[in-house]
Parts: C-alpha cells; sequence; structure tokens
C-alpha cells in the first residue's frame, strides 16, 4: 500500500492531463498549406495505422505517466504495507505493545529481539509521518501513556521486557475506550505483537466486544496489526510443574522445551537452592523432557527457594523457573460418591496406601453443604452433579484454586455444573470396548511422565461411559472423537470431567494405569491453592503484594527495575511470606495465529495487517520510494523520447532530384 | 527532323547537302544531274547518289496549367513560373536558330495553342501567352498531349512541362500517341523540395489547390507512407517514359533553371550527334 507524506500536492496529478490538452490543441492550431500531391498524402493517411498510431499513443502515455510521476514524488510516497492513504494525516497513534515473554526472542538474521525491533520500526515509521501524537499501552500494565518524543520511547520501563502474557483483546478495548474518553481525533491504533495464540486466542466473547469496541471508531481503517513473524532462533525453555517438598526431600519436576527441531540436544541444567548452585547435563532426546528431580534439604528448615536455570540462548526469559517452599503440608482429598465400587477405586487413588502425608475423606452428595473444603485440595465428584447451593459451594472451592473431578453417576438427573452436563451412559457393542487412541501429551492430567514416557492409556478399555457435553476443551477423545477427559478453568482452579467410571461395569479405570496418575496430578495441582503464599504467575493478582506489604527480591538469578517489579519473574519477600512468581508457561508455545484467524477476530472491522519478518535490513515499516518513482519517470522519458527520434528518411530522392541525369535517375530507382 | 526550311537539323529526307547518304539505282523522272558517272563507268548501270538534307525544327511546348501548377513551398519559385522560364528560354533558342516554335496550354477547361512559327513577332506572342497564364482548376494535360499528337503533321521536339499529378495510365497512352507519330517527346517534371522530403514538424491542413478538398494530418505520423508513394510515383513515371524513349528531366524548383537548360542542351546533343 502506499502513502503520502505531502498529500496536498496530489494535486499536481491533474496535471497529467496536459499532454493531452497539448495534443488536443495542436490539433486544432494547425496550419493551413495550399498541397498539390494530394492523392498520395491521402494513401498515406490510409495507410498510416496500428503501429504508427500505437507509437503515438505510447508517447502520450510516456508524457503522462512521467507527469504523473513528478506529482507522486512530490507528495513523497511512502510504501511498506503498515500505512494506507491516510497515513499522513493521522492525529494520534496507540500502540499496544506487546511485552509478553515469547515477543523476547530473536528471530533468525537478527541478534535483537522482536520488541526491539518493532521499537525501532514504530519510531521509524512515525518519524516519517510526521510524529503524531504517541500513546503507548503496554500489555503488561494495561495503562495508557502520553509519550512526549518517539525517541525516548526505548528508553522507557514501560517497554522492557517483562515475564507477564498479553490480552490482545482486552487491550484492543481498552484502547478504544482511551481514544473515545480523551476524543483523540483521528486516531489509529497499531498493534506489535508477535501473534502468539496464547496471547490473541481468548474467548469468543473478548472478541465480540473487541469488534463492537472497534466499530464505534469513527475512522475507518482505524486499526492495524504489525505482526512480527519471522523465524525464531533455536530455543529451550525451562518451567517447574510442580515443587513439592516431602519431610527432608525437595522434589520438583522440571519441564524443557525446544521451539524447533526433534535432533538430541545436550542441555546443562543448573539448580540453585538456597543459595547452593549445582548442574546436571542431561540430552533432550525429542522436543519435551520432563525430568524429576529430588533434593535433600535440612529438616528444620522451615521455607527456601531456588531456581532452575539454563545457559543464554534466543529468549532470555525463558530460561529460567523459580520455586518455593514451605513446610511440609499434608494433601486432603473429598470424594463426593455413592456406594459402589468406583467409590473405593477412587479412595484409593486419592490417599495412596503407605503414604501418610495424603488423606481423603468420603462422604455422600447430601453431607457435601456440611463438608469443610478449606483443607482440601482435590475433590473427586462421582454423583448427580450438584446445583444450587451445593454448585455455589463447589464453585468457590474452584475460584480458591482447588481442583475438582467429576465421574459420572449411576443415575443422571438432568443438570449441568459450569456448562457442562452429563449424556446418556452408552454401552459397547458386544465384545466390544470404546478405547482412548489420542490425548493431550504435553499438558493436562495425562501428560508424559517423567523422560517424557507417556501414560498407558491404550490400556483403557471401557464397555460404558456417559458422553461430556459443554464448552470445555477435550484433553482425550474415545475412538469415535468424543470426548474421555474434558477440562474447563474456574476462577484459580480446574474442572475436569472423566468420561467413565473405576468400576469393572464401565471400564478397567480401576487397575490404576490410568487412574492414579490422573487423580494425583489432580492432587498436585489443587495442593498449589495452599502454595499461593509459595507460586504465582506473573500478571496474576497472586503475584502481587497485598497492601501494606513491601516486596523485594530474594534470588540473585537477575536483577530488574523496580517499576517492573510487577512483572518480572523471580523469588520474592511479600513482607514475610515467600513467595515465586514465574512467566506463564503459555509462553513457551510458540503457536501463532494465521491471517485467517484475524479475519475472524475483527470479522465486520476493516483492519490492516502487516507481516514483518523482523530482519534487521530495515528499521521502518515504511520506505520511501521516491527513488523508484523517479527511475520511473526517467524511463519514460527515455522511451518517449527514443519513440520521438524520426528515423533517417531514405536519401535515395534527395540524390535522385539533385541529380538531373536520366541515367542516374534510372539507377537510383 | 523533318520541317520545311533547310535548317541546322538533320533530315530524314534526301537533298542537297555535302553529307553522303546512300545510292540508289536511277528510275524514270530522277534529275540526271545527280547520276554518278564513275559508279556508271564502273558498273554500266545508272545510280542516284543520295546526300543527307538539312532541314528546320519544330519544337512544340506543352505547359500544365492546372492549379497544382502555382504550388511553392518556403521561398522556392512556383511549378509554373519556373515551367515559364524553362519554356520561353527553349522557345527563344528555338527561335533563335531559325527553328519553328509553338506553343500549348492546358488545364481542365483550357486548352490554347499557337501553332509553331519561325519568326520573331511569333516568339513575342509566345511570351506573352507564357506571361499572361493564371494555373487554375484540374490538369488537361493528357488530352492536350494528344491533340498535339494528332495536329502536328511532321515530327517535332514536344517538352511537356508538369507535375503529372494526373492518371498515369492516360498519361502513359499519351506518351505512347507521341511517340506512335515519331514525335521527339521531353518531359519536364516539375517537383518542391517539400513535395519530396515532406518535412513538417506540425498538424497541418492539407487544402487541395485543385478542387480545393482538405485533410488534417499530423505529418509524422503520415511521414514515411508519403514519402513511399512519392518514390513510387517517380519510379513509376521514369519507367513510362522510359519504355516511351521520352526524355526524362525531374526538376527541384530550388534549383537554377540555368542548370536544368544547359544540362538538357548537352544531353541531346550528345545523344544527337554533335547536334541539338
Amino acid at each position: 500500500m502506499i502513502s503520502f507524506l505531502q498529500q496536498g500536492v496530489l494535486w499536481l496529478l491533474a496535471a497529467a492531463i496536459l499532454p493531452v490538452l497539448i495534443h488536443l490543441m495542436n490539433r486544432r492550431r494547425h496550419r493551413t498549406v495550399q498541397w498539390a500531391a494530394m492523392s498520395f498524402l491521402l494513401e498515406a493517411t490510409r495507410e498510416s495505422r496500428g503501429q504508427k498510431r500505437l507509437k503515438h499513443l505510447v508517447i502520450l502515455t510516456c508524457r503522462t505517466l512521467a507527469i504523473l510521476a513528478i506529482a507522486l514524488v512530490a507528495a513523497r510516497p511512502l510504501i511498506g504495507g503498515f500505512f494506507g492513504w491516510n497515513g499522513g494525516q493521522l492525529d494520534t497513534v496507540v500502540l499496544i505493545l506487546d511485552r509478553s515473554v515469547s515477543m523476547e526472542i530473536a528471530p533468525e538474521g537478527s541478534s535483537e529481539s522482536k520488541r526491539l525491533a518493532v521499537i525501532q520500526r514504530v519510531k521509524s515509521s512515525l518519524d516519517e509521518i510526521g510524529n503524531p501524537r504517541l500513546i503507548l499501552m503496554d500489555s503488561a500494565s494495561g495503562s495508557a501513556q502520553d509519550i512526549d518524543s518517539p525517541d525516548i520511547l526505548e528508553e522507557l520501563s514501560a517497554v522492557k521486557p517483562t515475564d507477564t502474557s498479553a490480552n490482545v483483546p482486552d487491550l484492543i478495548i481498552q484502547a478504544v475506550d482511551h481514544i473515545t474518553s480523551q476524543k483523540l481525533g483521528r486516531s489509529e491504533i497499531w498493534v506489535a505483537s508477535d501473534l502468539q495464540a496464547a496471547d490473541w486466542k481468548h474467548d469468543e466473547g473478548k472478541w465480540a466486544s473487541a469488534r463492537a469496541a472497534l466499530q464505534t471508531l469513527p475512522q475507518e481503517n482505524a486499526l492495524r496489526v504489525l505482526a512480527l513473524l519471522g523465524k525464531p532462533k533455536s530455543n529451550i525453555s525451562v518451567q517447574i510443574n510442580s515443587s513439592r517438598r516431602e519431610a527432608e526431600e525437595l522434589i520438583l519436576e522440571i519441564q524443557l522445551f525446544k521451539n524447533q527441531g526433534t535432533q538430541p540436544v545436550d542441555v546443562i541444567l543448573n539448580y540453585n537452592i538456597n543459595g547452593t548452585s549445582t548442574s546436571t547435563p542431561v540430552r533432550m532426546q525429542g522436543q519435551t523432557l520432563v525430568r524429576q528431580e529430588r533434593f535433600a534439604i535440612p529438616a528444620d528448615s522451615t521455607s527456601g527457594y531456588g531456581y532452575v536455570s539454563l545457559t543464554p540462548d534466543a529468549n532470555p526469559r525463558d530460561n529460567v523457573s523459580y520455586f518455593a517452599y514451605g513446610e511440609t503440608k499434608d494433601t486432603h482429598s473429598i470424594i463426593v460418591s455413592e456406594i459402589g465400587e468406583s467409590r473405593a477405586a477412587l479412595e484409593h487413588a486419592a490417599a495412596l496406601p503407605g503414604v501418610d502425608s495424603q488423606k481423603s475423606t468420603t462422604i455422600s452428595p447430601s453431607e457435601w453443604l456440611a463438608t469443610p473444603t478449606d483443607q482440601a485440595s482435590l475433590i473427586l465428584w462421582q454423583a448427580p452433579l450438584p446445583t444450587e447451593a451445593n454448585a455455589k459451594k463447589l464453585t468457590d472451592f474452584l475460584n480458591q484454586g482447588g481442583v475438582v473431578i467429576c465421574f459420572p453417576a449411576t443415575t443422571q438427573p438432568e443438570s449441568s455444573f459450569q456448562g457442562i452436563s452429563w449424556e446418556a451412559t452408552e454401552s459397547s457393542a458386544a465384545n466390544m470396548f470404546f478405547v482412548v487412541p489420542n490425548w493431550n501429551k504435553n499438558d493436562g492430567p495425562l501428560r508424559n511422565g517423567l523422560e517424557d514416557r507417556p501414560l498407558p492409556i491404550q490400556k483403557l478399555k471401557a464397555i460404558r461411559r456417559a458422553g461430556i457435553l459443554g464448552d470445555g476443551s477435550q484433553l482425550a477423545t474415545w475412538d469415535d472423537e468424543t470426548s474421555f477427559l474434558s477440562r474447563k478453568f474456574v476462577g484459580r482452579g480446574t474442572l475436569f470431567f472423566v468420561s467413565s467410571l473405576p468400576d469393572y461395569s464401565w471400564s478397567n479405570l480401576e487397575s490404576g494405569d490410568i487412574l492414579v496418575p490422573l487423580i494425583q496430578r489432580g492432587l498436585v495441582a489443587g495442593s498449589q491453592r495452599f502454595g499461593s503464599g509459595l507460586a504465582a504467575t506473573v500478571g496474576s493478582d497472586a503475584a502481587l503484594p497485598i497492601a501494606g506489604e513491601i516486596r523485594q527480591r530474594v534470588d540473585d538469578y537477575s536483577e530488574t527495575l523496580s517499576s517492573n517489579n510487577d512483572y518480572s519473574a523471580g523469588v520474592w519477600k511479600f513482607g514475610d511470606r515467600l513467595i515465586a512468581t514465574n512467566r506463564p508457561y503459555t509462553e513457551d508455545n510458540t503457536t501463532v495465529i494465521s491471517s485467517e484467524n484475524l479475519d475472524t477476530f475483527f470479522k465486520g472491522t476493516n483492519y490492516t495487517l502487516f507481516e514483518d519478518q523482523g530482519s534487521q535490513e530495515n528499521d521502518s515499516f515504511t520506505q520511501e520510494i521516491w527513488q523508484a518513482i523517479l527511475v520511473f519517470m526517467l524511463a519514460c522519458l527515455i522511451l518517449e523520447a527514443i519513440l520521438c527520434l524520426q528515423p533517417k528518411r531514405p536519401s535515395e530522392l534527395k540524390s535522385a532530384a539533385k541529380t538531373n541525369s536520366p541515367s542516374s535517375q534510372l539507377a537510383s530507382s | 527532323m523533318v520541317g520545311s526550311a533547310a535548317g541546322r537539323h538533320r533530315s530524314p529526307h534526301r537533298g542537297s547537302s555535302v553529307e553522303f547518304a546512300e545510292y540508289r539505282e536511277y528510275v524514270a523522272g530522277d534529275d540526271t544531274r545527280r547520276l554518278d558517272w564513275k559508279a556508271y563507268a564502273r558498273s554500266d548501270r545508272y545510280y542516284i547518289k543520295e546526300f543527307e538534307a538539312d532541314t528546320n525544327l519544330r519544337a512544340y511546348f506543352i505547359v500544365d496549367t492546372s492549379g497544382s501548377m502555382q504550388f511553392s513551398h518556403g521561398e522556392s519559385m512556383t511549378r509554373i513560373d519556373y515551367a515559364k522560364q524553362i519554356a520561353a528560354s527553349l522557345a527563344y533558342l528555338t527561335v533563335d536558330q531559325g527553328d519553328a516554335a509553338g506553343l500549348s496550354l492546358c488545364h481542365e477547361k483550357l486548352h490554347l495553342e499557337i501553332p509553331p512559327r519561325r519568326r520573331a513577332s511569333h516568339l513575342q506572342q509566345i511570351f506573352h501567352t507564357l506571361n499572361d497564364i493564371e494555373p487554375k482548376g484540374n490538369t488537361g494535360l493528357v488530352g492536350a498531349m494528344h491533340d498535339v499528337a494528332e495536329k502536328i503533321p511532321q515530327r517535332a521536339l514536344v517538352v511537356v512541362l508538369s507535375d503529372f499529378f494526373c492518371d498515369m495510365e492516360a498519361f502513359s497512352e499519351a506518351l505512347q500517341h507521341l511517340r506512335y507519330r515519331k514525335h521527339d517527346v521531353a518531359l519536364f517534371h516539375l517537383l518542391d523540395r517539400q513535395e519530396i522530403d515532406f518535412h513538417f514538424e506540425r498538424p497541418h491542413r492539407f487544402v487541395d489547390m485543385e478542387d480545393d478538398t482538405s485533410i488534417v494530418a499530423e505529418p509524422s505520423l503520415i511521414a514515411d507512407e508519403y514519402i513511399q508513394a512519392m518514390k513510387a510515383f517517380l519510379a513509376d513515371i521514369r519507367t513510362r517514359a522510359y519504355d516511351t524513349n521520352s526524355s526524362y528531366n525531374l526538376i527541384t524548383t530550388d534549383r537554377p533553371y540555368e542548370d536544368i537548360l544547359r544540362d538538357f542542351l548537352i544531353d541531346r546533343l550528345s545523344k544527337k550527334g554533335g547536334k541539338a
């Protein structure tokens, strides 16, 4: 797309009609001559068609184009796709800057991160369009900040790297609100992002709101998306899936993720526990490696902290994961179950024999309201889905970070919980089983275990199942692609639905190969709510100090700007309590959305997508193209000159006329 | 040349002259004074000795007076003025050496003829007539050539001065008619330099000098085609002149007419063995 910095001189384009006018005037202002050899003139006129007239038209076109080119050059055209025809007339630009972890990776061919690259391009582009007012809205704080000059943009703390994710639709809504409330005049929203799916794919409700907000703006084409899509360099991220203390041992479950390639890679894992550093070399065979490490800790220590780090690579923000631990705490499960075989299996999986720290309480559905849940990590609900007060209590538990796993009841009254309900039970054909061929091996309670070993899900055989109906996401599916395991995040907690029962009349779930890891991982996840004083995700409320608490960083991995403390991972002391904050691990997933996704998100609104490969060859979204137009003009003029050159006429006639000898005349003919 | 008076030009008739022509046998009625007695002595037969007889020239000038003869471009002489000068000069030279000069003026509606005479006063009449010419209308050249061919009883030099912008087939027939009547034909093709070069810079309205029709044209677009057409025309007329054994002289009006006359006369001398 082309835009113009000096649109005022575009009226010069009208001058392109001059050659045509001159041509027409010339034809009207002809001279009159008396002529004798009229028959030859008529014959010549009849024969002069086709190529000659085409040549004349080309000459006229060349002259017209040359004038057009002059007018275009005078208007200072820009090209680059990010700006449209209205680029030069902006009053305000609201820049939504994605400061998420994934923006810190450097694309191939560049040494600077996508975030730094986009800042440079924004600066150059703003300069080229006359530096309109710039308002920065960064993804971490979500607040609007008036920037005096783009020159200081990269110095601002509001553009520095963070360990947060981004919520793009929310930011767009906020930007529109800001433009509307501040009456910013002719404004555009520029979204600078790497289009990472985790930052863009929020629920459809958010996008519907964003679309509605954009449609309230008076200006068309008010949204421009700068997508930094350069292929990232090879990168490995580390995250601590769980950290728990068992007596005098600290157990860390560590996961490594490689963003490209499946070749084996040797990696050095650096551990720092309470200030003591150790290293372990490991070999990644695939794209993911899950590893459990146990560290001895003093029995008398009440708390501690540390981090696991990798050597620096393409993205320095995902090379570390922090943890903190406190005193040993028993885990409690509540099993709401009908009497039956499955109850025993659930009790067995929730409190493993020989593990004293795991306790479970089994109640009937009628006892639920009276049962306290403040010490519970996990609730297994194998009963008709709760309604009214029961449902509210269970929802409260979820909101506080608990994990609930629902199993089918033997009787299924028509009810739903959190938008999910059971379908009627279904039995398999005689001598046939329902099996689960597909499940998520990287995420959820059925993810691969240590050393990336998968769970033996294929051992599951069911003869009875209850369909799961609702808006949960599928983590495992039966062979007919209906859901075996669904998940829905509710508040800080997680709700699971399992489609069959650990009962011989339903399936072989009770054998433990699947049920035990499923419930134990739920237990670990649910226990995190008691570790809210120990772990949190950057950007969440839990990662912020409460009123009266003073934030102080205690780990020594890196330093952060005090103004960016809220958006930085690390081990912190909030007053007396210790907390390890980490980036949202969704940032490690490099999946990006497609342009079709964007079309869907912005359906009904006009937006411009500019895809930048992130190379350092050009530090601007725009490029003045006057040189190219001048070359074009020169080419037009040269072509015009060549075509205007009269071919050398035959000299025979002249020589014949000058030589009167009949013989020479005949010879010349 | 055939003439009614003795002159400077060789005649096909035998007569009294110093130049021997041939012997022929005596027939009754021959002048016995012309018997070659020496031949009789050698062969015992009567032979008459024939000599070439010198006679006078009849030159007939056909001048095209159509409207196109008024053409001139820039500072060059009009075609008709050029034709007048050539015709007048040649007529003067003709009468001056005792030959007869006649004149035929022609255009579409006028055919004026002055028969050949040798008197000086007759020359004045030719001059006055040439002086009074006003070119107009379409050409009547072909008709005039046919008329001349029919009316001149004896062989003559027919000099045609024109631009020859006429029907070539009819013109060719008129040439053959003249040659059939044994006339010696010289064509003076008068053209302006601009008519050959067609060198114009900007659009022009071209108005026909004979019938006032006009056409607006962009010279740069048609110049090549025009020049090709003109070239073909010149080649055609030159071929037709050659086929009828006529003398053809392409003349541009920017040349001094004295040069033209000199070249013409020298050319005729070389053709006729020393006598014009």
